[in-house]
């Protein structure tokens, strides 16, 4: 697959060696001639100095070829662009593009482009090791904003109904794990001791989810 | 009339100015950033923060005309894009800085009009009356074409 990565800082450089390491076809393209600096021979070669929302620059970069677009500089604006252009002017079937600043997560919904935020994603892991280090997620969704995360069901729910750990849009419980055999349990089904569950938990109540289950150190 | 300037340039300033001393109503927004020029002038009241953000506080949703006249011509476009599609605003008019983007200025992004500086000054020269063998392109740009935008091959003056 041929993709073109505007911005070829840290994340692009990164991005493209894992690409070429998957097979892909990569250009990287980069306002700064040092950006190449950090590339391996085999990448700097694929390197185009200028901005990702010139004509020239991105046909340079084969992006009328293009199966996917990837917009990683520090400025949203240039990133959105890069972006719009890719997807409604070239047609690239895949257009993602990077949200420097959480607060213009509006401006990607309203063009209508997936965006990842690695800002809110460092955050939401940062905050998650300081205070959660007991709930370690097994898998986020998204930036983080929600995760699967498995735990011991505390001695002093035994006998309560699974229903009585979920909040409508923040916690649900998923399965539950009892004598090494995994359900999907009813909101009904009543908890035992030994019991493990698994909660799907928006990363915003996770402080809430440790509070059922005891957990406040 | 409303009007809406976005930007932190001189040229900024300037349009500014010249429309609050023509008896717009003039609100001038500008990023928070070192070196970002404000007018300073009683008439303009002048709004400090990321422009993507403010519009709204800036007075969008009352603004006849918005002035996307930054430096980046990438936020120009967004600007002028979330000023038609998020504010519905009537007109929008937007700096291009580099000749290389004008190809980017157009009615998708929510431009009514797209303004050049180097294509103006080029294209006053072209038509001075002095400048010999003026381009009959220059006088007609064709339909669409960004006004002020340099002609695709202008002719050795």
């Amino acid at each position: 697959m041929h993709v073109v990565i505007v911005g070829s800082g840290r994340t692009g450089s990164e991005l493209g060696l894992r690409l070429s390491s998957l097979g892909d076809d990569v250009t990287l393209v980069d306002l700064d001639p040092r950006a190449a600096r950090r590339l391996p021979a085999a990448l700097k070669e694929r390197f185009i100095e200028g901005t990702g929302t010139s004509r020239a620059v991105l046909e340079k970069a084969g992006i009328r070829e293009a199966e996917a677009l990837v917009a990683l500089t520090a400025d949203d604006c240039v990133n959105a662009v890069a972006a719009r252009v890719g997807r409604d002017v070239y047609r690239v079937p895949r257009v993602i593009a990077r949200r420097f600043d959480p607060s213009h997560s509006f401006v990607y919904r309203e063009l209508g482009i997936t965006a990842v935020s690695t800002v809110q994603a460092t955050a939401n892991e940062v905050a998650q090791l300081l205070h959660h280090e007991r709930l370690e997620p097994r898998l986020t969704f998204g930036n983080g904003e929600t995760m699967l995360v498995r735990a011991p069901v505390p001695a002093y729910l035994a006998g309560r109904p699974v229903g009585e750990l979920e909040v409508a849009g923040e916690i649900i419980v998923v399965e539950v794990t009892r004598g090494g055999h995994s359900m999907i349990p009813e909101s009904s089904t009543l908890l035992a001791e030994h019991d493990e569950a698994s909660f799907v938990v928006a990363s915003q109540s996770l402080g809430r989810l440790h509070g059922f289950l005891g957990r406040w150190a | 009339m409303n009007v809406l300037v976005v930007g932190s340039s001189q040229l900024a300033v300037q349009v500014a100015t010249t429309l609050a001393a023509s008896g717009c109503e003039v609100i001038y927004v500008r990023a928070d950033a070192d070196g970002a020029d404000e007018p300073h002038d009683p008439r303009i009241s002048v709004v400090v923060g990321d422009p993507l953000v403010v519009l709204e506080e800036a007075g969008a949703l009352r603004t006849d005309v918005l002035v996307a006249c930054t430096t980046s011509d990438a936020e120009n476009l967004v600007v002028s894009f979330l000023a038609k599609h998020r504010f519905h605003i009537g007109c929008v008019v937007a700096r291009v800085n580099d000749p290389d983007d004008s190809w980017l200025f157009d009615e998708s992004w929510g431009i009514d009009v797209a303004v050049s500086a180097a294509g103006l000054v080029a294209e006053t020269v072209l038509r001075a009356p002095g400048a010999s063998a003026a381009p009959a392109a220059a006088s007609a740009p064709p339909p669409g074409a960004t006004a002020g935008d340099p002609q695709p091959s202008p002719p050795a003056l």
